[in-house]
Parts: C-alpha cells; structure tokens; sequence
C-alpha cells in the first residue's frame, strides 16, 4: 500500500510542477503584457522560484478590479461550479445508468439503437444553444423555472462554504427552507443542460462494461449454474460493471468542467466559468493562472483519490498494490 | 466442397476495400455520409449557387419568419436577419468556418497527434516518461479554460482560436492514439514482427497501423464533435470569428435578444450544428461496424 | 463599481446612486421646469450674477451605518467639502480614486466655479468666475451630491479615503447596505430621512447585460423594475398586461460624428453629403424598433430653444452622390467608421448601425471600413485623432441647450469628452460663450438658433435618433417616478403584496 502510494503521489508531484511551470509561463506571457510590472530580476528561474513558493504559501496575488485576494475567491466560484456538477451528475446517472444496462444486456438490438441514438443526441446539442434556447422555456409553461442566475434577490445569504446549496441551509432561521429550494430551482436547469452532455458519457461507458461483464466467463458460468436471468444481472453482473465506470469517467473530468463553465457563462450562474470570464472582459488576467492552478489539482488529486479508492473496493485493482511495474 | 471452387470468382479485396463494401450496406451510415459531403460541398460553394449573398441587406425583408410560417417568402426559404439578410445564405457561410474550422483542425491534430503519439509508444525511457507527465498535466486543463488563455496571449480572432482549440485537443488526442498502440505492442504479432528484425517505421506502418483502425475512428470522431462544439462555443462567447465574419456560433449569440421577435434566427444555427455533429457520428458509427465486421 | 455620482459616468450606477443614497441642493420640478428648494431651504443671487448665496435646511440626518454614525447634522462644512472636492486641485480628497486624468470630474460647472465659502454653518455662497445661467440646474443635476465632510475626515484618519466612494454616506431615502462583484448592491431604509419616510425596507440593484434576461426575471418575479428593455421586444413588451412600459422622451441623443480634420472630410458639403446617403429610417426601424424618434437636429424638440424649422428628413442618396461626384470626391479611399464595443443607452447595438451606414454608403459608391474597440484603445484613438466617422451619441443630464452644445462643438472639448467631430470653429466659440453669460431669454435662444443654424449647413455631426428612456415595472409596483433627465426614484415607491 505504502508503495502504491508513493507512487501515485509521486506522479502527482511532477505534475503539479509542470503545471505550475505553465502557470508561470501564463503569468508571464499574459499578465505583465497588460498590467504594468517592473522586472527588476531578468533571471527567470529565479522568477520562477520565487512564484512557486508564492504558491505553496497560498499567495496569489489580489484581483486588479476589487482587491480581493485571488484564491479565496477563485475557490468559493470553483465550489459553485463543483456544486452544478455534482447535481448534473446525480440527474444524468438517474437517467443513464439504467439505459445504459439496458443498452449492454440487449446489445445491437431495436432497444440499443434507440438508447444510442438518445446518448447521441445529447453530444450532438451544443450546451450554449441549448441555454439560449431554455429563454423561450418561460413562454411556453410560464414562469416555473428561472432561466438566469444563482438565487432570488430577496434571499441575502452570507457565503460560507461557496455552496450555495448548503448556505441557504444555514439561514433557515431567516427564511426557513425557501432560500434552499429557490437555490434548487435555479440549479435545476443549468444542472439538466450539463446532465445532457453527462449522460452521453455514462450510457457508453455503462453499455460498454456491462457488455464487457456479460461476456465474461463467470457470467457464462452462472448461466450454466441454471441461474435465471434477472439474478445473474442483479446480483453479479451489476456489481461488477459499475465500479469501472468511475475511473473512465474521471478522465472526461476536464471535458465536462469545460462543459459546466460554458454553462455559467450561458445561465449567468456563479462559478468558475463566470468568474474567468467577466474578470477576462474587465482586463483583469491574473485569474487565469490562479483558475488554471484550482481547477487542474482538483482534478489531480480527485484522481488519485479515486485510484486510491478503486484500489479499496475493487479486487482485482488491488494487484497493483503488489505489483512491481 | 470441392465443386464449388470451379465458380470461385471472389477476387481478394484488399482490407479498405472489404471495410468499404461493409460499410456500404449500413444505409443510415450512408447516409450520413453522403450529408457531409454535400453539406461540405455546398458551404463551399454556397456563393455560386445561393440567389443573395450573405452580407446583401434588404429594408422592407426584415426579420422574416421562414417561408412556410404566414408572412415568408419563398426568396428566403428560411428567413430573414434584422438587417433583411437571407438566413439560408448566412447559415452556409457560417458553415463555412464551422465545419471547414473543424475539419482543418481534424486533420491538423490526428496527423500531429498520430505521429507524437506514435514516437512515444516506440520509444523508451527519459523522452516517453517526459511527454507522459507533459500530457498528464495538459490533460487535466478544460479545453475551454486553454482556450481562454490562448486568446488572452495572442488576442481574440478566428484564426488564433483554431489554434487555441487545436492546441487543447492535441493532448487528448497524443493520449488516446498512444493508448491504442500501447495496447497492440503488447500483442504476440507484434513481438513476432519485433523479433523478425523489422524496424520501427516498418513496425508501424504494417503492424500496428492496421489494426488501431478501429480505435482510430473513434478518437478522430470524438476529436470531430469537440472540435465543432469549441468553434461554436468560443464563437458564441465573441471569442473566434471577429465580425463580419459570420460563425455558427456568433451567429446565435448575435441574435438572442432577438429570441423573442423571431426565434428561428437562434434555432436554425443550433438545429445545423447539431445534424452537423449527429450525422458525423453516425458516419464514424457505421464506418466503426464495418471495421469491427471485416476484422472479424 | 463606485457609490459616487460625482465620478459615474455611466447611467446604470447614476440611476442606482443619484437619488436613492444622496440629496441635492436644489432640484427641478419636472412639471414646471423651476427649481425648488431641496437640502437648501432658499438662495439668492447678488447683483452682479457672480455670488450665489445658499441657506441650508435644519436637522438633516447623514445615514446612521455600521461603517459610520453621523455626530451632527449636515452642515455648510459638508457642502464645502462635496464642491471642493471636486473643483480644489489641492483637496485631499481631489486624487483619491482618481485614474484618469481628464475625464474624472468632468462636470460644466468646474470650469466657472471659482470658490465656495462658508459664511455660517448654515449658509454657504458659491463664488463664480463668470457669470453663468446653468449654475441652478447644475446643482440640481445628478453629479452635484451633498457627501458628509465628517465620515470624509474619519476615513481620512483611518487611511482609508477610497472608502468613500465605496461605502457611500449620504442624506437620501436608502442608505447604503452591501454590495458585491457580481453587481448586486443592497439598500435599506434611512430611518431618519428628513422627508416623509420610503415604503421600501430594501432596495436591490442587481446588474444584468443581456436585456433579454432582464425581461425574463421581471416576468419570474424576480425583479420588479428594469431599465433598458431590449428594443427588439418592446412589442411583446407593451402587449404583456402584467407589467408597465414606462417610456421617457430624452434629449439623449445618437450622432455620427465626421472627424472635421480630416483631409477627406473638410469640405462641409462632403460631409453634408454622406449625411444625404443615410436611410435613417432603417435604421431607426431595425436598430431602434419603437424606442426612439429620428430627428435631423441635436436638440430634442422639447427644448426651448429647439428650431422646429430644421427637423426634416434629407435622404437623398442620388443627390448625394451628384454632389459628391461635383466635388470630385476620392472614391477610392475606404472610410473608417470607429464605434465603441458595448451598447450604450443611445444606441442599444452600434455594429448593427454602422452596417446600415455602411450598406447606405456602399449605394453611393463609397467603401467603408467597421473598426470597433473599446476601453483605453478607443480613448487613445480618438484622442490622437486616427478615424474618419465616429458613431457616437450623448447623455444630457442638464435641461439646458449648452449641456449638449458645448462637450460636442467647443474647442475646448476634447473628442473623448464629445467633440468627436474635432469641430472648433470661432463663430460657434463666440456664440456658445456669449449665450451662457446672457442674461435676456430672447438673445440666449436666438443666439442658440444661429448655432443650429450653422451647425445644419457645416453638418459635424449627423444627428440619428432622439431615444427614449424605458423602464419596464412589474404591476405590483407603483409610484415609480423616472424622471428624463437625473434617473429614476424610488422614494415614493409602494409594493403590493399579491400573495
């Protein structure tokens, strides 16, 4: 386990370094371009030097537009983004896990193609159109659902953990749970546009292990134990093709940040998307390097979290702990 | 079984071939096919064939619903803008930076990409451990987030936002043809070409080459989709074509506060990027099957 | 985005300050169109037109805030502090939050204001250097707002002095609560207002670019006031039985200024000329929709000294062309058309006009070239006078003819601050400074007459549109009052709860 360990945190090490390097190079190349910043050293190494340890102490500098420091609020819009993502996830694995079994138990029939024509359609509908056409939304059922931003005005909820979800929940004694569901309401579209685009992903990759699993040979050995159908699915091919999906769906982690922070922009949602934006149309570019820096370790050690994870529940991953390669 | 040889016309084909007449009995595939050429084809030549140009303003046409809703004409099949410019016209020559932006960047990418990936996969040691970290810390920037910071170096125009969006599915691209030749060397065939003495160009080219085909297609056409959804996207957020460069993407954004006077200026554009992208991967599907099938 | 009348430019933060955190001096009735008393009980003039003497109303409570409580009420100290400010280039306070150079406390009034002196704590007397009419609607317009001298010296001790700009203290109904970088700024109620008190316990701005989901927010039930609707759904707007389109006319007004200086340009009848060549008419229609009038003059019809005579339409494109053509117009060099990046309230989409000019200039035979920037690019390429034709306009806060004559055709004015036409021209200097300076109304009008006049034949500006000022209130909403010139109110203003 030790060994595993030091080896992932190892490749994570080098990572975070070179993607420090290209923060650097970013800070550099785009903010001293337009702000004005005597370079009083020409060395660049110890330039760098100097930013890495910045870094790791946490200083990010402050936004040229309010003076705030950079990382606190890089970080409170990057909960938000986190917290559509989460929601957009729960709806799209409602949808497509099921399809996705589905679509791997009956493979290449009738039923297949249709569920794979639905995981099409939901790549094929670029997310921007899809929210600039939800403004008609209101003409067509009234006003049921807010089309635009993060909360009501009338709810002042002070910001706690960045998740609004859980803020309006500390206010409850002002405005009971009305601020959390009106919160919810505003999530709700942006979560399902971002769900689109999320259950694509899901439905291959569920369709695929499943189909994977159902060819394996312990599955052929169940059937020939007698076992009905319904059991083998429930109670040994599920189990088994679930737990891959996870570390698949990892790697399309960046994709579907991609995907959310163009959702922001479209919704006018708080987030990271949002933030990189407007703060980009203000001349304020020192949120790029800061954004890049959170967005990038979150998805390192998210994924080593989930290695670490799959390790523990899964038994076949667990050979890695011992091997050598 | 012997008599049957006498009549034995079936003339070797060669693999391309043999995935071709597989692929031509998948009808939808076909299809789909076929949509993409002339849709190619006809932003391509969209001036010759269309009656109005797509920047020729008209007074009295303004904002006209498509012909079949009252009030259309039949000069402006689909419409017209707020300036009376014929939207068919301005749909193809949106097109046109779209799907040819796309496509450019489709081919850029999957050579480069190919060639990058493949030299990692035959190589051992310092060189391959480098490009890997290099590609595990690019992988894990959202392309949009790449994009933004390419544009904000090298300033907003069509051009740099090719390149920008180029750059940021490079690194996916790098990652997933190495994953597939990864995947073949570790195969017995392999180890017997090896141990032939063939070199590394020849390893290649007759071994590894004919058999990630199937892999291939798939990232190409993932490659594909983003590459049309990031032009969209950047066009739409006013960071790739520059007016009066007309883009799908730039198309709907300047027509949403329009949205409710004529909602059809912002559905069209929509609607063609999303056939644009279903048809593509339909196309890749079928193509996909018919390699499946003649491997096996 | 800063709390202080005196440094916004921009309408949005004006509408959001101006009235709901600060008072005035003296303000103008919108009916009659005299100014009556405001924070100042009564005035006088002297004799000679150069003093102005101002006595102050009694118990006048600053905002009482958890940033600053008030110890006294307003006084002359305050008064001074707020004008001097502004006009003493030595005043602590006159740098503070001060970037650019030129443009910060552009106001007409700091040119004629020469000093102000307290004579007791409630009097103060306003020294000029010249005698000038518009003093009174200066002081009434929406940048003369009275600040507290007392939370200036605290925040001065603290070391923080850019404070006050950002955390405003000031005498209106609302005083200042929050605010955030998204554009959401909160308001509560000023307890001790002197007048009758608000019945709005919150007021909330929020800032929204996209009009089109400003509407949307106003039909949820979001919001229940926005400004600016999008001009291509006023239709579906007026036909909504739920909500009030409340339209202004203004005497803001869209322009599209020929630089004067240009070899190409010089000659008044080319730019009388390409005047012809435009189809107004279209633009107003695909531009504007139903929210503005075309107008062929700068001054709107409701002011007094508006030559009604002037006001036809000259489209003329094939006179235009003839004309041109005598002339021997260069035809083949391309003409720039500058404009700003973002709207702005007199022109709700700049690129759509300038491809309707261009389309309109392409019929003569003229190429033009669409150059849009924004910010300090657009700044220096003004000022450095690299452009042909400017689409521009101007936000007039004072009812008064020179408000709008003197930034667009003074020599003193520089193309940022409005002479974009780089327009000086002796006759039109004497004129502009005569008028200001006379004190009998039929002088001053007819000398404004014979600035139209001269301004119609030399033709530096095309005037295209007069524009309305739009609000749209939700119906649970009343007592709105927006006022054309200084913004919107909401003191008045009285929510019913429809649950």
């Amino acid at each position: 386990m030790l060994s595993f360990l030091i080896r992932r945190l190892n490749l994570l090490f080098i990572t975070a370094l070179i993607l420090t390097i290209i923060a650097f190079i970013i800070e550099k190349n785009v903010v001293v371009n337009n702000t004005i910043i005597d370079t009083s050293s020409n060395n660049y190494l110890l330039q760098y030097f100097s930013y890495l340890i910045n870094i790791i102490t946490g200083e990010f500098g402050y936004s040229a537009l309010d003076n705030q420091p950079l990382l606190a609020r890089g970080l409170m819009f990057f909960a938000s983004t986190i917290e559509l993502c989460l929601l957009g996830l729960v709806f799209s694995s409602l949808v497509a896990i099921p399809l996705g079994v589905l679509g791997g138990l009956f493979r290449d029939t009738k039923l297949d193609y249709v569920i794979m024509t639905i995981a099409l359609s939901g790549l094929s509908l670029p997310v921007f159109w899809v929210g600039v056409m939800v403004l008609l939304l209101p003409g067509v059922w009234g006003d049921l659902l807010p089309v635009d931003g993060n909360l009501s005005l009338v709810y002042e909820v002070p910001s706690v953990t960045g998740f609004l979800l859980i803020d309006t929940l500390f206010v409850t004694d002002q405005y009971g749970l009305f601020a959390f569901f009106d919160r919810l309401a505003h999530l709700l579209l942006p979560a399902l546009v971002l769900s689109f685009f999320l259950t694509t992903e899901i439905i291959r990759l569920t369709r695929h292990s499943m189909t994977m699993v159902m060819r394996s040979n312990y599955i052929k050995a169940a059937y020939a134990k007698g076992f009905s159908r319904r059991k083998i699915v429930f109670a040994h091919a599920l189990q088994n093709a679930l737990p891959p999906i996870i570390p698949q769906l990892r790697l399309q982690l960046s994709t579907i940040l991609s995907f959310a922070m163009t959702i922001e922009i479209v919704f006018n949602l708080d987030g990271m998307g949002d933030w990189l934006l407007s703060s980009l149309n203000a001349g304020d570019y020192g949120v790029l390097p800061v954004g890049m820096l959170i967005i990038t370790s979150f998805i390192l050690f998210f994924s080593i979290l989930i290695d670490i994870l799959m390790v523990i529940i899964s038994p076949i991953m667990r050979g890695s702990l011992y091997a050598n390669q | 079984m012997l008599i049957n040889n006498e009549f034995n016309e079936d003339k070797i084909q060669s693999p391309l071939q043999y995935i071709w007449a597989i692929f031509k009995s998948k009808n939808i595939a076909v299809v789909a096919m076929w949509f993409i050429i002339v849709l190619v084809l006809a932003s391509l030549f969209a001036p010759w064939f269309f009656p109005h140009s797509p920047l020729e303003q008209n007074a009295d046409k303004m904002l006209l619903p498509p012909y079949w809703f009252e009030g259309g004409d039949i000069n402006h099949i689909l419409g017209t803008d707020d300036l009376g410019r014929d939207s068919l016209s301005r749909l193809f020559h949106g097109l046109q930076l779209t799907l040819g932006g796309a496509l450019i960047i489709t081919v850029c990418v999957s050579l480069l990409g190919m060639a990058i990936g493949a030299s990692a996969a035959l190589t051992k040691g310092i060189k391959a451990s480098v490009l890997h970290h290099l590609l595990d810390a690019l992988l894990t920037i959202p392309s949009l987030l790449s994009a933004l910071i390419l544009i904000a170096i090298f300033g907003p125009s069509y051009i740099n936002c090719l390149i920008a969006i180029s750059l940021s599915l490079l690194p996916q691209f790098i990652r997933g043809s190495f994953l597939a030749i990864e995947q073949e060397l570790s195969k017995q065939y392999i180890v017997a070409l090896q141990l032939d003495g063939a070199t590394k160009l020849r390893l290649f080219r007759f071994g590894i080459m004919p058999n990630i085909l199937e892999p291939t297609i798939t990232i190409i056409n993932r490659l594909f989709t983003l590459a049309v959804i990031e032009i969209a996207t950047l066009g739409f957020l006013g960071f790739g074509a520059q007016l009066p460069q007309t883009e799908l993407g730039s198309l709907i954004a300047s027509s949403v506060d329009l949205i409710y006077l004529s909602p059809w200026l912002v559905t069209f554009p929509g609607i063609t990027i999303f056939l644009v992208i279903m048809m593509a991967n339909v196309f890749a599907e079928g193509l996909r099957h018919a390699v499946i099938e003649g491997e096996e | 985005m800063s709390f202080n009348p005196q440094i916004s430019h921009d309408i949005a933060s004006l509408d959001a300050t101006t009235h709901q955190l600060f008072s005035r001096l003296v303000k103008l009735n919108p009916d009659t169109n005299k100014f009556i008393p405001d924070l100042a009980e009564s005035w006088q003039q002297s004799d000679d037109k150069l003093r102005y003497r101002f006595v102050l109303r009694k118990n006048i409570n600053f905002h009482q805030t958890d940033y600053f409580q008030p110890t006294r009420y307003l006084n002359a100290d305050d008064v001074l502090f707020s004008f001097n400010r502004m006009i003493d280039k030595k005043h602590p306070y006159h740098t503070v939050n001060n970037q650019t150079q030129n443009y910060f406390f552009n106001h007409p009034f700091t040119a004629f204001l020469s000093e102000i002196n307290k004579i007791d704590d409630r009097t103060v007397e306003f020294v000029l250097s010249k005698p000038d009419v518009t003093l009174l609607a200066n002081l009434a317009a929406h940048y003369a707002v009275i600040h507290s001298q007392e939370y200036a010296n605290q925040l001065l001790q603290r070391g923080h002095p850019e404070k006050i700009d950002f955390q405003p203290i000031g005498t209106g109904p609302f005083k200042f609560k929050s605010s955030n970088s998204k554009g959401i700024v909160r308001y509560s109620k000023h307890e001790n207002y002197w007048q009758p008190m608000t019945n709005i316990e919150n007021l909330i701005y929020v800032k929204n670019p996209s009009a089109t989901k400003r509407y949307t927010k106003l039909l949820s039930g979001e919001c229940d006031v926005i400004a600016y609707p999008a001009a291509s759904q006023l239709e579906t707007i007026s036909k909504n039985k739920e909500v009030v389109l409340n339209s202004k006319s203004t005497s803001n007004v869209a322009l599209w200024a020929f630089n004067t200086k240009q070899d190409q340009l010089k000659d008044s009848k080319v730019r009388y000329a390409l005047s012809q060549a435009i189809d107004k008419k279209t633009i107003l229609q695909a531009v504007y929709f139903q929210s503005a009038m075309q107008t062929n003059t700068l001054l709107s019809n409701q002011s007094w000294a508006h030559k009604a005579r002037n006001n036809s339409d000259i489209f003329n494109p094939e006179a235009a062309k003839k004309t041109l053509v005598a002339l021997d117009y260069d035809f083949t060099k391309v003409l720039t058309i500058l404009l700003p990046e973002n709207a702005d309230v007199f022109n709700p989409n700049f690129h759509k006009t300038a491809q309707l000019i261009q389309a309109n200039l392409a019929d003569i035979g003229i190429q033009s070239e669409i150059v849009k920037l924004s910010g300090s690019t657009l700044q220096t390429r003004l000022s450095n006078g690299n452009y042909d034709t400017y689409l521009t306009g101007i936000n007039v806060h004072i009812n008064d003819p020179d408000s709008i004559f003197r930034p667009l055709l003074s020599c003193n004015s520089s193309p940022e601050n409005g002479n974009s036409s780089r327009w000086c021209s002796y006759k039109t200097q004497v004129l502009l400074d005569q008028s200001l300076t006379e004190s009998n109304f039929a002088q001053r009008i007819k000398n404004y007459y014979l600035i139209q006049d001269e301004i119609m034949t030399q033709r530096p500006y095309l005037p295209i549109a007069h524009v309305l000022r739009l609000d749209v209130i939700s119906g649970r909403v009343k007592n709105v009052e927006v006022n054309s010139l200084t913004g919107i109110n909401f003191q008045n203003t009285i929510k019913q709860d429809l649950n």
